[in-house]
């Protein structure tokens, strides 16, 4: 039987080396090719590298510095429509809206990476450690991340937030982080779980390299893959969250611009002026959803179930 | 089920401990302290012997593990403390408020289920066709929104450029002497907007993902046997799938229930709801710490006491599961 099917599908060896070869090179070239199928990721994609390119150039590309007020042209205080010398109109104080939407970009998504990678930061090592170790280390680790999975952390994020009175645009990136790594260290835990027992670990073990070379060089880069996904929705989470504090005047602090705030300052003039709530909303909205559909089309394209398509 | 529900309940005292000392703890970095509040600084400082005096008498010389267990003493005798600001005890404020909230999260927890899962079970029926683009869309979109911006624009459409329904409160006050009907009504149409904006991101996740688990169920085999040996389609859709695609939903919702108690504290705020959050907000706004600490307490106890209460379900939806 054997002969008959190798001798219905003659591959050379040349082939069969070309295909091995390209095969093992290219784990995320495989991925990258799955990703290129989900058209509403690659969107995202584009749409979120236009805005971090757009946003962290806002010094060369604004027309006005962000903090410069022309209380000349806004002599009621009411801020300018959209239009002539100000594309996007002004602030209350004069303040070019649209300067202030490229520099409130700059720092949203900074918040949220920053934040991101301080909860990698801190679940990571403690995933691995509840994950590899188990015992007292893994039960207590565990207990303190269901203990912040269900109690609603926003209010004492707000309180940490106003009793820190004007908390400096870095604390608030550090907050957001502290709270959010319980996800990041639930999935690095679950992945070593499974990933402990298999032979290359123990090959590594039983080669007597250190705990530390284990974790980090054997186990930790097999585990990565869910926490990309994790980390790309936890981006758009801490986004939301700085807006939210931000909003509520707990988070960034004026003169600094951030979507949040700039919607805080914004609604007190819904009825007249709803382009100064609606713009910056609209951003973290489109952000949001880029980060999200990027999120998909990785999870879709590292789901090693679909490795046999 | 008796037993593990008592068990449950008794693991929340623990639990509720943990938030206490946390949020005590927090309370305890900022600036300044309780005396502050109650007397004017300037004149506080201009007599330092009064000040200890006072700070004496309310026991702020302690340390704050002290402190901490006096007021956990106070709270297990059923005292939370006076506001800073009204004077008036916590508790009174408090608890004409928590059933606001309650009442607010329950009809959007109510919504979710309807709206979410009717348009997953839509998408999933018509996997790959138009109304599963336009709504899938829909829910990613509503599932990313910022709640408190989608309040904004709410707010914008329906009360000031519509004026269909009214932006805050939850009742309109010149009609509080009119008929139990038309008070209703009043209280309905102030409702609309909050319960549906704490709902829209809940409708979003839910839809997503009933999607995806009514697609997995579709395709089993027991399914393709009723189908083969004759059930009809409407007792497939509802004993067969329905039920089985709904379990993961419920796992997933324990998650939610934090995110909207939490989110009612801003979103109480914006739509000016005299709730839970709102209260808290002030409170945190105003730097009143005993309002902080029981709006903080009580909001974890609704988690919880939520989180029993879907695990509860859980067994009802899947009899499979033993407690």
């Amino acid at each position: 039987m054997e002969d008959i099917t190798n001798s219905n599908h003659p591959i050379s060896i040349d082939e069969e080396e070309k295909f091995f070869s390209s095969n093992v090179e290219s784990f995320w070239r495989m991925v990258w090719n799955r990703f290129k199928k989900h058209k509403l990721a690659i969107a995202g994609l584009i749409v979120l590298g236009i805005m971090i390119v757009i946003c962290f150039l806002a010094p060369v590309i604004a027309p006005f510095p962000y903090e410069e007020l022309h209380l000349s042209d806004v002599p009621d205080g009411m801020p300018l429509r959209p239009g002539g010398k100000y594309i996007l109109g002004t602030d209350q104080l004069g303040r070019d809206f649209f300067t202030r939407c490229l520099y409130g970009g700059r720092i949203s998504l900074t918040v949220g990476i920053v934040s991101t990678m301080i909860a990698l930061a801190i679940g990571i090592p403690l995933g691995c450690i509840a994950g590899y170790y188990g015992g007292a280390a893994d039960m207590i680790i565990m207990r303190v991340v269901e203990f912040f999975a269900c109690v609603p952390t926003f209010p004492l994020l707000l309180t940490l937030n106003a009793v820190l009175d004007n908390p400096s645009i870095y604390l608030v990136m550090a907050i957001i982080g502290i709270f959010g790594w319980g996800g990041v260290c639930r999935q690095v835990r679950a992945q070593f779980l499974t990933l402990k027992n298999q032979e290359f670990v123990q090959a590594a073990e039983a080669l007597g390299y250190k705990d530390r070379k284990v974790i980090f060089k054997h186990i930790l880069p097999n585990a990565l893959t869910p926490v990309i996904i994790i980390a790309t929705m936890s981006v758009a989470g801490g986004i939301l969250m700085e807006s939210s504090l931000s909003y509520l005047g707990l988070g960034v602090q004026e003169p600094i611009p951030s979507w949040g705030a700039m919607l805080k300052a914004g609604k007190s003039f819904l009825r007249d002026r709803p382009h100064l709530c609606m713009i910056p909303g609209i951003l973290i909205l489109v952000v949001s959803l880029a980060l999200n559909f990027i999120g998909d089309g990785l999870r879709d394209a590292l789901d090693p179930r679909n490795t046999r398509n | 089920m008796l037993k593990y529900i008592l068990k449950r309940i008794l693991t929340m005292i623990p639990m509720l401990i943990g938030i206490s000392i946390m949020c005590y703890f927090i309370i305890d970095l900022a600036p300044g302290d309780a005396s502050d509040m109650y007397f004017n600084p300037e004149i506080m400082a201009a007599h330092p012997e009064y000040m200890e005096q006072v700070r004496e008498q309310l026991g702020l010389d302690k340390p704050v593990y002290v402190r901490y267990v006096r007021w956990l003493n106070e709270l297990v005798h059923g005292n939370f403390g006076y506001s800073y600001y009204s004077k008036r005890p916590v508790w009174t404020e408090l608890k004409a408020r928590i059933g606001i909230t309650v009442l607010i999260a329950s009809l959007s927890i109510f919504l979710e289920f309807l709206i979410g899962l009717a348009i997953g079970i839509l998408c999933a029926k018509h996997q790959n066709k138009p109304p599963d683009y336009i709504f899938s869309t829909l829910a990613v979109i509503g599932h990313c929104v910022p709640a408190f911006w989608l309040a904004l624009v709410m707010i914008l459409v329906f009360a000031i450029k519509l004026k269909w329904l009214p932006s805050t409160g939850l009742y309109t006050p010149k009609l509080a002497n009119a008929s139990l009907g038309i008070r209703f009504m009043d209280r309905v149409k102030h409702l609309v907007l909050p319960v549906t904006v704490t709902a829209v991101s809940g409708i979003g996740s839910k839809a997503r993902q009933m999607r995806s688990s009514y697609l997995d169920v579709m395709n089993q085999d027991y399914i393709r046997t009723a189908r083969a040996k004759g059930v009809g389609e409407r007792a497939i859709t509802w004993t067969h799938t329905f039920r089985n695609a709904c379990i993961p939903i419920l796992t997933m919702m324990s998650g939610i229930l934090p995110a909207l108690i939490g989110g009612s504290f801003i979103l109480e705020s914006i739509f000016g709801i005299p709730g839970l959050g709102f209260y808290g907000t002030e409170a945190i706004l105003k730097h009143d710490y005993p309002v902080i600490m029981a709006t903080i307490m009580f909001s974890s106890l609704l988690v919880m006491v939520g989180t029993l209460i879907v695990d509860i379900l859980y067994v009802l939806v899947d009899p499979r599961v033993k407690l």
